[in-house]
């Protein structure tokens, strides 16, 4: 084996759940399902360099595609998922095809818009969604004729899942659509005169970091039994976004890092009572300021200045 | 080759290229020179489509690209070495090089490997493994161009390609330029050095505020440089 660490991690996350209580399982399910929708997110803001808000959007319509399909048509759980990936995959396509010729803060303005618009709509519609109602006794998941209907099943599903969008986003980053964004990212016109569709691309991972939303709310919906439009406010839109920006966008185990840091840490706070938002608040400032390059990030810049230190060629870096 | 007429262009209501013609035939070497802000990195992009033109057309092949977007209008056959090179300073050199591959031109006439453009410029051997932002001027220009060399062009636009280099490495760059020719590549240089230009090229075009003003036919390099007071009005030195 390649990586020793890598079979360490796999037992450890095997064990914790039996370790843990309760409360903490629900809280690493709730990490492996914000890790999937925080993929896409970091796709997009570490890769192609766009904040997106709108990962609420597509969260909320694979929860709801699922809460739908099998509560009030009575379909199988497993064409929820299909429905809400393919559902927000077109509305990513309809949508950022226009959007996305738009870029910087414009279009982080736009897909925030797009987020309060969809919240909107999700209240508004109360005849499809249920509105404030929402929609409850959403069937538990059965796999292999076997149901997870406990916190310690759901967990290995759900970080199975969460593990496979890893595998998928890293084999992405690691072709030449990886290598076509990262030329992108840092030089548009380069990227442009090499025949790379800039725009197409920029659409194609909107769309992929969608359907990562959709599966994360499939999974949501699947996990609590019942979704609503609270769920799915603006909020929502901006803790998918920390994920990657606290973790490091450009890394993947930066976005389990932040998907764990947004799950826990507000939960350990809470012990502090009313305080806790506000200390929450300063935690994420000392976080930007202290790591800005995401958590993972900058431990990867501390070891490579040791690295570099150690293994010094001077007289090398020249224009 | 390509073919500009009536060409208007510039940045939102500044229009920098005004009524720009001029011709390059197969197997040119075409230099277009100007003093600095006569508008010819406006015209490079131009001819890319990075920006918009607002008037005339850009012919290549017979094929009006005018309004064809970037990525779809160099696989017509045009390749460009930037302004400042635009390589990605993190990816590696051969890193550089892959995203031209994966991207080039199929079917054209022109077909070179990274074989080719290793014997053009050994250093793309050597260096392969490094970060491009370690490498130094001359050799990032070198991997700029063997970067547009592999996407298959049989029209290779230069824009400032000696900027910042030694003498004898601009020399080595041009060695090379001059050979291109033999392998089915017209050739527009944009310099804003005329002798550098009136070394390689057959004819040329004089650029300021934005116009044509002069054109340099074969053979007439030397009666321009002689006319101290074209040179002067036209190139500022």
């Amino acid at each position: 084996m390649r990586r020793p660490w890598l079979i360490v991690l796999v037992v450890v996350w095997a064990l914790l759940p039996w370790v843990l209580g309760r409360h903490h399982v629900d809280l690493l399910v709730f990490a492996a399902i914000y890790t999937i929708a925080g993929l896409g997110v970091g796709l997009l803001l570490g890769h192609c360099g766009i904040v997106t808000l709108a990962q609420s959007v597509f969260y909320a319509m694979g929860a709801y595609a699922s809460a739908i399909i099998t509560v009030n048509l009575k379909l199988p759980a497993s064409l929820g998922f299909v429905v809400g990936m393919i559902a927000s995959g077109v509305i990513a396509l309809a949508l950022g095809w226009p959007v996305l010729r738009l870029t910087g803060f414009f279009l982080a303005v736009a897909t925030l818009a797009l987020a309060m618009i969809a919240n909107a709509l999700f209240f508004e519609w109360d005849w499809l969604t249920g509105g404030t109602v929402g929609i409850g006794a959403i069937p538990k998941l059965g796999l292999f004729g076997f149901v997870l209907d406990t916190p310690l099943t759901f967990y290995y599903f759900a970080w199975v899942v969460a593990a496979i969008a890893m595998l998928l986003v890293h084999n992405l980053v690691a072709g030449r659509t990886g290598l076509a964004m990262r030329g992108m990212r840092d030089s548009l016109d380069a990227a442009r005169v090499l025949a790379i569709d800039v725009h197409g691309l920029r659409v194609t991972i909107f769309v992929v970091c969608a359907v990562l939303g959709g599966v994360s709310g499939s999974l949501f919906a699947h996990y609590t039994g019942y979704v609503s439009v609270a769920s799915f406010t603006i909020d929502k839109a901006i803790l998918f976004l920390l994920i990657p920006v606290l973790g490091g966008a450009a890394s993947i185990p930066g976005v389990v890092v932040g998907a764990l840091f947004i799950t826990f840490v507000p939960e350990l706070l809470s012990k502090l009572g009313d305080f806790h938002g506000i200390v929450f608040g300063l935690a994420l400032i000392v976080v930007v300021i202290a790591a800005p390059h995401g958590i993972v990030g900058t431990i990867r810049q501390w070891r490579k200045r040791a690295l570099d230190e150690s293994t010094a060629t001077p007289g090398e870096a020249n224009k | 080759m390509l073919e500009i007429g009536g060409l208007d262009a510039g940045y939102g209501r500044l229009t920098v290229l005004h009524d720009v013609a001029f011709r390059i035939g197969d197997g040119e070497i075409v230099a277009l020179v100007g003093a600095n802000g006569a508008g010819k990195t406006t015209l490079v992009r131009a001819l890319c489509g990075l920006i918009a033109p607002t008037a005339g057309r850009i012919i290549k092949d017979a094929f009006d690209v005018t309004r064809v977007p970037t990525h779809e209008r160099m696989r017509t056959g045009i390749a460009v070495v930037l302004e400042n090179r635009r390589l990605w300073g993190e990816l590696t050199v051969r890193e550089n090089l892959r995203l031209a591959e994966v991207n080039a031109r199929q079917g054209g006439k022109v077909n070179f490997t990274l074989a080719d453009v290793t014997r053009l410029f050994p250093i793309i051997a050597e260096r392969q493994s490094s970060a491009v932002e370690l490498l130094s001027g001359g050799e990032q220009q070198m991997v700029a161009i063997a970067r547009a060399l592999l996407m298959q062009p049989d029209l290779l636009i230069m824009d400032e390609p000696s900027t910042g280099l030694a003498p004898k490495i601009v020399k080595e760059i041009l060695g090379v330029i001059r050979g291109l020719r033999d392998r089915g590549i017209s050739l527009l240089l944009v310099e804003q050095n005329v002798g550098i230009a009136s070394e390689i090229a057959d004819r040329g075009y004089v650029m300021a505020l934005g116009r044509i003003v002069h054109e340099i036919v074969p053979g007439g390099w030397q009666s321009f440089l002689s006319d101290e007071r074209m040179v002067k009005a036209y190139l500022g030195d």
